[in-house]
């Protein structure tokens, strides 16, 4: 997998939970349980559900955020160093603060006593008298709190990056803590121990209720216990993330179990969520997590792929939510009075606000210097960017994933180092093997020699225990990768019940750009089993099905384990012959096998792999030539026994009048048969076959 | 022939329109499947109706007549039975057998969408549930015996119907550890003893009476009456009920996806 897989997710993630922030914040004035008085205005049409997708939203949408931006923040700390780091940051952060604060505090004062005017009647209210006295360090963050935060978490982060540097020279304590938030993530445990600092701050808060959530400490520049445990907490396990950034895929496995509890906890939260009772605490704390790793998982598996529109969204996400209050409270006033049913209401407000920030962001940011500052680039007018920029998804790693883009002769599918064990036994033993565009490979090995193991690392359907397998330069784990790749396994039982042609149906709905049924048919030549039941076919025409199961999503890379087992000859050339026409269309084949007469007739390439190991690979005659017996064959009376006893002959056998012999230094074994027996005749000496080569090479490993 | 012209482009992600076209083809072909699986399809949709003729109709027809709101409460435990068949036989069988014959290891090497099987799988023994439920209610009504408005029906079919899915993750989970040719008898070693210990048809001892609560099929039971305003038998506020349900799909769905991303 490389990082660029990731960022896509991630920014789309990051957009997503701005935009909620957007939708929260519409939803304020429209629930019932916040007391007049607290936000600008209380609709004249409260609606529970508005309040519930409010509640729901304010649990873990800024948890998330930490927890991406702590993981941004180690990388671009690996990027550019503590410097550029904070150079960026100045720049990024901080002037949007400033500057932001400056325009923004002024105009959300202007509209809040428009609002509570309004809300009272026309006169703006008296404080009340047990109003509490105004916390330490008293100042108006507003919803730019998330800025300020983040600054205060970035320094305390660096600070204690700085202290674990300088006490843990060899890496120790932050293996282990790799090590232990790796086994977190893979034991799905991560959303139970994370949120025990914020369980803790909310068990001692007075008072708390889940319907508060994690309080907004938008009041005072002295940074609030709890919030700095939530985000805190969040921010760091995002940095370890970046340590291991393969985490990520455990996610996108385990999204529908985190999503399934989050809802799960959050219907206990809503339905407890005036109770401050340590469960609802509880409750609330593994929640926020569960959704963060749920929704982190599903942008993994399905928008971790560039997308020119999902770009855009991320780009205008931190503009948008930057301006979007003034906005959104406006109109919440401005419609807070109306006669109109909530429904209207809070979809107006949303409609004309993302209208209204969306060209905003278009017209007035994406191409000018406030673009810049916030996104890092500036965009041309008029130029269509297909391929996202600078943070996100480095231009390098995207062509990386674009066989065409890369270097000529990158390959298509690799394994590096890889290795991997079952138990004590050693399947892959630091394997290191390339399949190259548009060649055939055919990897050969006795049994147990990691073949097939091989082929499931391609696949995705292993982790290598070390080391790393790539599919198009990219983790062969994600599915859209996969795209592009046909497999016929070994052994499998498909369907009996469905027919041949809706096996391929099927199957070919799982690709972008199939053939169509009649034309996989016809290709592999199976037109006469269309219509007939899977089980009730051959072994060989179960074959057949499968190859044609393998081609119909029109694969550039095309892995056949073992394809041509328990065919007749005439099928067998058929597929041949299939499988030589897919290769002039440019689709690359790995084949593996035990009839080598198939790789020596199909294979531009061959691996020879033993012991986990690759022992060899190159044209078959290149790895023929590694072996330097030869066969000779002649008519002569010699006898058996006495041929063999020569030096270098290593087999001899008699073949009616011709002798067949194996010789290791064959001009000298021709020169001593030809002095024994003048009257030889017929004399053949031909180079081993890639049998004998394969027998030696694997023998030598053994 | 066909003329093959592959161009090895960089992968773009399917469109929706595809992928939603995969998942609807994915469900298509399973439920084909199960139709033509006599085996299966025979039971799950011709056993309910008879089995609820035979003896919330026949047999307990004194009962009933000693207390009529009995006979509501029989025939939404044969709705419940309805849907366990399918859910748990109907999901859990199919996916031991193809774990067993190596077809989810394929589809995991293939680019199928996110969950393909699960949802198709799932689905099916929903729609197979909801005939078995019409077949139900149609005895119910072609023979007089509920007293339930059409209102309270439906609301019971849907709940019923809906309520299947923590079966189907019961089912999966099966599925995801035994053999296909155990898993059949495993599963009837979890639907009979359910049927029985979870009160819907039999009145239980008083120790077996306060472990109801441990099995799901009187959770479903208790939603179904409670949402259709039955509370002669509701025992439960169906929130609860909601709650045990929803932990139920949560705990075993999850186990069984996080045993088959493992060991296919």
């Amino acid at each position: 997998m490389t990082q660029t897989d990731r960022f896509h997710a991630l920014d789309a993630v990051r957009a997503f939970v701005l935009l909620l922030g957007v939708v929260f914040h519409a939803s304020l004035s429209f629930t019932p349980d916040i007391p007049v008085g607290l936000w600008a205005i209380k609709d004249s049409s409260p609606s529970p559900a508005i309040g519930a997708l409010g509640f729901v939203a304010h649990i873990f949408r800024m948890s998330l955020f930490f927890l991406i931006a702590g993981l941004f923040a180690r990388m671009m700390v690996h990027r550019k160093g503590v410097r550029g780091f904070w150079s960026d940051r100045g720049t990024r952060i901080v002037v949007p603060l400033i500057v932001g604060w400056l325009v923004l505090a002024p105009t959300l004062t202007a509209i809040w006593i428009w609002g509570l005017t309004k809300t009272f009647g026309g006169t703006m209210p008296a404080p009340p008298a047990d109003m509490p006295p105004p916390p330490v360090g008293a100042f108006p963050l507003t919803h730019l709190w998330f800025l300020y935060y983040l600054l205060i978490l970035y320094v305390l982060v660096l600070v204690g990056r700085a202290i674990v540097l300088k006490f843990d020279q060899q890496g120790t304590i932050r293996r282990s803590v790799d090590v232990a938030v790796g086994a977190l993530v893979r034991t799905g445990t991560a959303a139970i121990v994370l949120p025990l600092p914020l369980i803790a701050a909310v068990l001692t808060a007075p008072a708390w209720q889940p319907v508060a959530g994690i309080p907004t400490p938008d009041r005072s520049v002295v940074p609030e216990f709890m919030s700095l445990a939530a985000y805190g907490s969040a921010i760091v396990f995002g940095w370890f993330v970046h340590r291991q950034i393969g985490v990520l895929h455990v996610w996108a496995r385990q999204w529908p179990l985190h999503l399934g509890a989050a809802v799960a906890l959050t219907l206990m939260c809503l339905s407890y969520r005036h109770e401050g009772s340590a469960a609802v605490a509880v409750a609330y704390g593994v929640a926020i997590w569960c959704w963060s790793f749920g929704l982190l998982g599903l942008a993994m598996r399905c928008v971790s792929r560039p997308m020119a529109s999902v770009r855009y969204v991320a780009d205008a996400s931190y503009w948008i939510y930057l301006v979007h209050l003034p906005i959104v409270v406006a109109l919440q006033v401005w419609v807070g009075h109306l006669s109109w049913h909530w429904s209207l209401k809070f979809s107006f407000i949303l409609v004309v606000s993302f209208v209204v920030l969306f060209s905003s962001y278009h017209y007035l940011v994406r191409s000018t210097l406030i673009g810049q500052v916030l996104n890092g680039r500036r965009y041309s007018r008029g130029i269509r960017h297909a391929v996202p920029g600078v943070e996100h998804a480095d231009v390098r790693a995207s062509h990386a994933a674009d066989p065409d883009a890369g270097e000529p002769a990158s390959p298509l599918a690799a394994l590096s180092g890889v290795h991997q064990r079952y138990g004590k036994t050693v399947a892959l033993a630091g394997l290191d093997l390339d399949v190259r565009r548009g060649e055939v490979l055919a990897v050969l090995g006795p049994n147990g020699a990691g073949k097939s193991t091989a082929i499931a690392l391609w696949l995705g359907l292993r982790e290598p225990d070390s080391g790393s397998a790539r599919l198009f330069g990219r983790s062969p784990l994600d599915v859209e990768t996969r795209r592009s790749v046909g497999v016929m396994m070994q052994d499998v039982t498909l369907t009996p019940e469905l027919r041949v042609r809706e096996l391929i149906d099927l199957t070919a709905s799982y690709y972008s750009d199939p053939l169509t049924v009649d034309e996989t048919l016809a290709l592999t030549r199976l037109e006469r089993l269309a219509h007939r039941p899977y089980g009730t076919l051959s072994g060989g025409q179960k074959r057949q099905v499968q190859f044609a199961l393998a081609v119909c999503g029109r694969p550039s890379l095309l892995f056949l384990d073992e394809p041509t087992v328990g065919l007749d000859v005439s099928a067998r050339e058929t597929m041949w012959r299939t499988m030589r026409a897919l290769r002039a269309g440019g689709c690359s084949i790995v084949l593996t096998t035990h009839y080598l007469e198939e790789a020596e007739a199909l294979a531009d390439r061959v691996a020879v792999l033993a012991g986990g190991r690759l022992v060899t690979s190159g044209s078959v005659a290149s790895v023929r030539s590694l072996v330097s017996r030869k066969e000779i064959s002649c008519a002569t009376t010699l006898a058996v026994e006495q041929v063999q006893a020569w030096p270098h002959v290593v087999s001899a056998a008699r073949d009616g009048r011709r002798l067949l012999i194996t010789a290791v230094e064959a001009e000298d074994v021709v020169r001593r048969l030809l002095a024994a027996d003048d009257g030889a005749q017929d004399l053949e000496v031909r180079q081993a076959g890639l049998a004998e080569a394969f027998t030696e090479l694997t023998r030598e490993v053994a | 022939m066909t003329t093959w012209v592959t161009s090895v482009q960089p992968v773009a992600a399917m469109p929706m329109r595809r992928v939603l076209r995969a998942y609807a083809i994915e469900v298509k072909y399973e439920a084909l499947r199960v139709w033509r699986m006599p085996s299966m399809s025979v039971p799950f949709l011709l056993l309910p109706a008879p089995m609820y003729l035979f003896f919330s109709v026949m047999l307990s027809a004194p009962a009933v007549a000693e207390t009529p709101a009995l006979a509501n409460y029989l025939f939404s435990g044969w709705l419940v039975f309805a849907a366990m068949m399918p859910a748990l036989f109907g999901a859990g069988c199919t996916l031991a057998i193809e774990r067993d014959g190596g077809l989810l290891t394929l589809k995991r090497a293939l680019p199928a969408p996110a969950g393909v099987w699960l949802i198709a799988k799932t689905l099916v023994a929903m729609m197979f549930t909801a005939l078995a439920v019409t077949s139900v209610i149609a005895a119910a009504l072609l023979t007089s015996t509920t007293t339930l408005s059409v209102g309270q029906l439906v609301i019971m079919a849907v709940v019923v119907v809906i309520g299947s899915i923590p079966f189907c993750a019961l089912g999966l989970f099966i599925g995801a550890h035994v053999s296909g040719a155990a898993a059949p008898a495993v599963g009837n070693l979890v639907f009979l003893p359910m049927l029985w210990l979870s009160g819907m048809f039999f009145p239980l001892p008083g120790a077996l009476e306060r472990l109801v609560v441990l099995w799901p099929a009187f959770h479903l039971n208790q939603v179904s009456l409670g949402l259709a305003g039955v509370t002669e038998y509701s025992y439960l506020p169906p929130q609860w009920s909601v709650g045990a349900l929803v932990g139920v799909a949560v705990l075993f769905g999850g186990l069984a996806i996080r045993r088959l991303a493992r060991k296919g």
